[in-house]
């Protein structure tokens, strides 16, 4: 998949987009998306030319560490960045619709509409003060008019399609009633009251006991399947992206250094920050520590970097990682990397020297 | 210069509003300390011919008294220097006696804990529902008007704010981990307090005497104003309105020159107060200073 | 719910008690009521059968159990002043008057303060925000006597809207009430920004925008909803602290007939009676405002469960 942004010359026409491997025109196409922080230290540039696409149906998982930007790219796809931050280039199509151009009223229809969202913590994330049926049916009035006893009966539906139990009872409940879990059902059933084309699930799992997690990837994969939703999935955990996605992308101080089939990015990944990623990750014996570390800090988004940014961490760093700014291109089939190293010297220099550790990612069924 | 207060320096220069401020206030503390000396005249000295002058840049005024004169012929300008002395004075006696008070309290009922602290915590919220300034003018009436009896009346009335805010706050810095490891490794308790509890209050309760300064000063005005506080010969902002009102509709000259005086003092305060509350608390810095653009 | 009722009505009690000891032991203990009911030049046998009628020679516990069992019946005497007037029926009389000022002055305050709250946590540190928490630090750094005159000099005397003192219709009400107000709303102003700015902040406002819900519904249906207690509290707190005293400066410049005024009076003659009963009314009509609120935080919030 060439990337837009870094071969400007190749989309003459710049509202068609065209996924080459269909044909047609995906879902959502994003081309180069910059977000910006305005802080007394500086414009922290969360995301800096971030650009990639789904499909229909189709599910893609960015994964990087916290502050990589993964979050804040999903958030500025419906300009939903709380102030002071701002998107300020780039475009968003979806369903042939340019976001970042819309209207405040247009792209309100799309929110909650047409893209549904899932946060990371479900116990905030709902309103404390409103009954989760009231907080259902907000987004059924908003969007399809329901008033009532249509909303109430749909939103018991919608309760019910995310198995929560006695949903005719629960719906009056508040979410301080609910457990983690709970809420984290009731969210998606909010996310998915209106039948969007898009689920963007942020961390939906991070903030829930080990045993939850599975069960609510489980519940987002059938309502994926079943209402032909695409999605959007956020996590910095590799054996959720490895369980869930098709597609993934890699992000590293607020740029994208790796996309590529999620198989053949985890199997064979040709990019140094991806390789130390997974060897940062805990083999599937050890499941008790799951952040990742790797040595270093990230670089500061505040200032204008040159080269790699990964370069200061990177165990193979090499002078020219930190003379030139890299580029994303495609290395293998559909599978392109920012590395500067792989690129000129490819795979086969990554993988000897980095070994993959963490035990075999790709197609691990957890 | 030591590195906080270049570092505070270097803060100030950021926000032009509160670099006012605090040069309002080193002003009227100035004044307060030098009235004797940059006072055009006596405040008390009365001249029945010149009385009810305006400023000098009014018909019939002068520069021999800059900001007129009053009922009495007394120089206005002279009148409120010396009433930022009594104001400033009442002021800082009652947060000293009662910050003091509050914060040994609430510091005692935080790290104790347990009986000490029910005890403590009780008192204060029922002082609290108690309905203060009635009970201060009444306090007033019985043992008469007077400084000291203000300054007495509005520290038993307000020591109950440090107590809550330093009980709230030690509690907090208690379970930090290095206050427990110093516990651990056998520190006494008074070298805790001292020195690891009160240094971490600071911040708090120098935002919090600030306002308090405030306030009291406000308070000192209303009580003067009614005639239950600073008396006559001493001065008083509070007590020139008081005199003013009979003049308010011929000569609200009278009114608003000490009104100014009181108004300006105290919203610089509060601005200095404000300011402090964003440099010493970084959540909420990180929350509103963020947006520079 | 019960116990709950039980525990604050026992500690409202307690703070009823403890308000009748400071006023006795005022009142009764540091000044003298004989001596200032005689003419200065009573004799010192005057003053004796005066103390014994006052009941003053009494033991001090004896003296307290009377007067506390007068409190409990609303009876504090008659007014030292106002010779066969009830003390206690004098305040009662003016007791509508400072409320109805302290109603609309808090009243206005809030109608001020949360959309100007609101408005500058919508984006803080804005060229809005700053002008508004500097308006607010100004409403509160002024105080409501100062203003008073002010607002005469301007209003009545210059312009001739309202009347410069009074009682009865709007336009003696306008002023007082906007008097009373201004420091209120700039205190309450400031609270709300901060408040707002909390709740701006949560994860269940992105969730509502994720939603599509529009700024103003997200700003009122969600974060002013979740604010409200706090508000709600701070406007109770407003409330009892003007009936407190706050109003009395206000009272005494626009000659409003309300029991801050008649406290002043009580106070400049000396009539303790009448300061006796006066705090003592006040701070029962503060404390049952206060079990109002808590009651009606059981409304607001689900999660307050009344244990």
């Amino acid at each position: 998949m060439p990337d837009p942004t870094t071969n400007p010359g190749a989309n003459p026409t710049a509202n068609a987009v065209v996924n080459p491997a269909t044909g047609r025109a995906p879902l959502l196409s994003v081309e180069g998306l910059r977000t910006e922080f305005p802080t007394r230290a500086g414009v922290f540039k969360a995301v800096n030319g971030v650009s990639f696409i789904i499909d229909r149906g189709e599910t893609l998982g960015i994964v990087g560490e916290s502050g990589s930007g993964k979050s804040v790219s999903a958030l500025s796809l419906v300009r939903l960045v709380a102030p002071p931050g701002r998107v300020v280039g780039g475009r968003v199509m979806f369903e042939g619709q340019d976001l970042l151009a819309a209207s405040d009223k247009e792209l309100r229809r799309v929110r909650g509409g047409r893209i549904g969202f899932v946060f990371q913590d479900p116990m905030t994330s709902l309103n404390p003060l409103m009954t989760v049926g009231d907080q259902l049916e907000e987004t059924l009035r908003l969007h399809l008019g329901l008033k009532g006893a249509a909303a109430r009966g749909r939103a018991v539906e919608l309760l019910k399609h995310v198995e929560i139990p006695a949903a005719e009872s629960r719906v009056r409940a508040y979410p301080y009633e609910f457990s983690g879990g709970m809420c984290q059902r009731v969210m998606i059933a909010i996310a998915i009251a209106c039948n969007p084309a898009l689920l963007v699930a942020d961390e939906p799992t991070t903030a829930l006991d080990v045993t939850i997690q599975g069960q609510i990837l489980a519940l987002i994969k059938d309502l994926q399947r079943e209402l032909s939703m695409a999605l959007l999935l956020i996590t910095h955990d590799l054996g959720v992206i490895a369980h869930m996605t098709q597609r993934t992308a890699v992000m590293y101080a607020g740029r994208i250094v790796e996309t590529g089939p999620t198989s053949a990015l985890l199997g064979r990944s040709l990019h140094a920050y991806t390789r130390s990623l997974m060897l940062c990750r805990p083999t599937a014996s050890d499941t008790t520590s799951r952040l990742l570390t790797i040595p270093g800090q990230p670089p500061n988004l505040a200032q204008e970097l040159h080269g790699c940014p990964f370069a200061p961490r990177c165990p193979m760093a090499e002078a020219a990682c930190t003379e030139r700014d890299p580029e994303l291109l495609e290395l293998a089939a559909s599978h392109t990397s920012a590395c500067i190293v792989a690129q000129r010297d490819g795979l086969s220099a990554v993988v000897d020297r980095l070994p993959a550790g963490g035990g075999s990612l790709a197609g691990s069924a957890r | 210069m030591p590195h906080w207060l270049s570092s505070v320096l270097g803060e100030l220069r950021r926000d032009r509003l509160a670099t006012a401020a605090v040069t309002i206030v080193m002003t009227y503390l100035l004044a307060a300390l030098l009235a004797p000396w940059i006072a055009p005249g006596d405040p008390n000295s009365q001249d029945v011919v010149g009385r009810l002058q305006g400023p000098f840049w009014d018909q019939g005024g002068a520069l021999a008294h800059p900001l007129g004169t009053d009922a009495l012929g007394q120089d206005l300008l002279s009148r409120v220097i010396y009433g930022a002395r009594a104001s400033l004075l009442i002021g800082f006696l009652v947060v000293l006696v009662a910050g003091t008070f509050g914060t040994v309290l609430g510091v005692v009922a935080g790290y104790r804990g347990g009986r000490t602290d029910q005890i403590i915590s009780r008192i204060t919220d029922i002082q609290t529902a108690f309905p203060g300034l009635l009970l201060a003018l009444t306090i007033l009436a019985v043992i008469g008007p007077g400084e000291t009896n203000l300054v007495i009346v509005f520290a038993i009335n307000g020591w109950m704010v440090y107590c809550r805010t330093a009980r709230s706050q030690t509690l907090s810095i208690r379970e930090q981990p290095y206050i427990e490891a110093a516990r651990a490794a056998g520190s006494r308790q008074r070298t805790i307090i001292f020195g690891h509890i009160i240094p971490n209050l600071a911040s708090t309760l120098v935002t919090l005497a600030t306002l308090e300064l405030a306030r009291i000063i406000l308070a000192e005005s209303v009580l003067s104003f009614l005639g239950v506080g600073v008396q006559t010969p001493s001065v008083s902002w509070g007590l020139m309105i008081a005199d003013a009102e009979t003049y308010m509709t011929t000569n609200p000259w009278l009114t608003f020159v000490p009104g100014a005086a009181l108004a300006v003092l105290v919203l610089a305060m509060n601005v200095v107060a404000s300011w402090v509350r964003t440099i010493a608390d970084p959540v909420q810095r990180s929350r509103e200073s963020i947006a520079r653009a | 719910m019960l116990t709950f009722l039980a525990r604050r009505l026992a500690y409202s009690l307690i703070v009823i008690g403890g308000v009748l000891v400071v006023v006795f032991v005022t009142t009764r203990l540091i000044g003298d009521p004989a001596r200032i009911i005689l003419p200065a030049t009573a004799s010192q046998a005057d003053y004796e059968l005066q103390r014994s009628r006052m009941g003053l020679d009494q033991p001090i516990l004896a003296q307290f159990f009377v007067f506390v069992a007068g409190a409990v019946r609303g009876d504090f005497g008659e007014s030292l002043w106002d010779r066969g007037s009830s003390a206690m029926g004098l305040v009662v009389e003016r007791i509508p008057a400072t409320l109805q000022l302290v109603f609309a002055g808090v009243g206005l305050a809030m109608a001020i303060s949360i959309p100007a709250g609101i408005l500058a946590a919508r984006r803080p540190r804005s060229l809005l925000d700053r002008v508004i928490t500097l308006l607010s630090l100004a409403g509160f750094s002024v105080p409501n006597f100062l203003l008073a005159m002010v607002l005469i000099i301007v209003f009545a005397v210059g312009l001739g809207w309202f009347y410069t003192s009074g009682f009865g219709t709007i336009r003696h009400l306008v002023l007082p009430a906007v008097a009373v107000a201004l420091p209120v709303a700039g205190r309450m102003t400031q609270f709300v920004r901060s408040t707002m700015i909390d709740e701006f902040s949560r994860p269940y406002i992105a969730t509502a925008r994720s939603k599509g819900v529009s700024e103003p519904a997200i700003a009122v249906r969600h974060a002013l909803r979740n604010a409200a207690i706090p508000i709600l509290t701070l406007g109770g707190w407003e409330f009892t602290r003007q009936l407190a005293g706050y109003t009395v400066a206000v009272e005494v410049v626009f000659a409003w007939p309300g029991v801050g005024q008649l406290a002043s009076q009580a106070i400049l003659r000396r009539d303790f009676t009448v300061i006796q009963a006066d705090v003592f009314l006040v701070a029962i009509i503060v404390l049952v405002i206060n079990l109002i609120i808590d009651l009606l935080y059981t409304v607001l919030d689900p999660r307050v469960k009344m244990v």
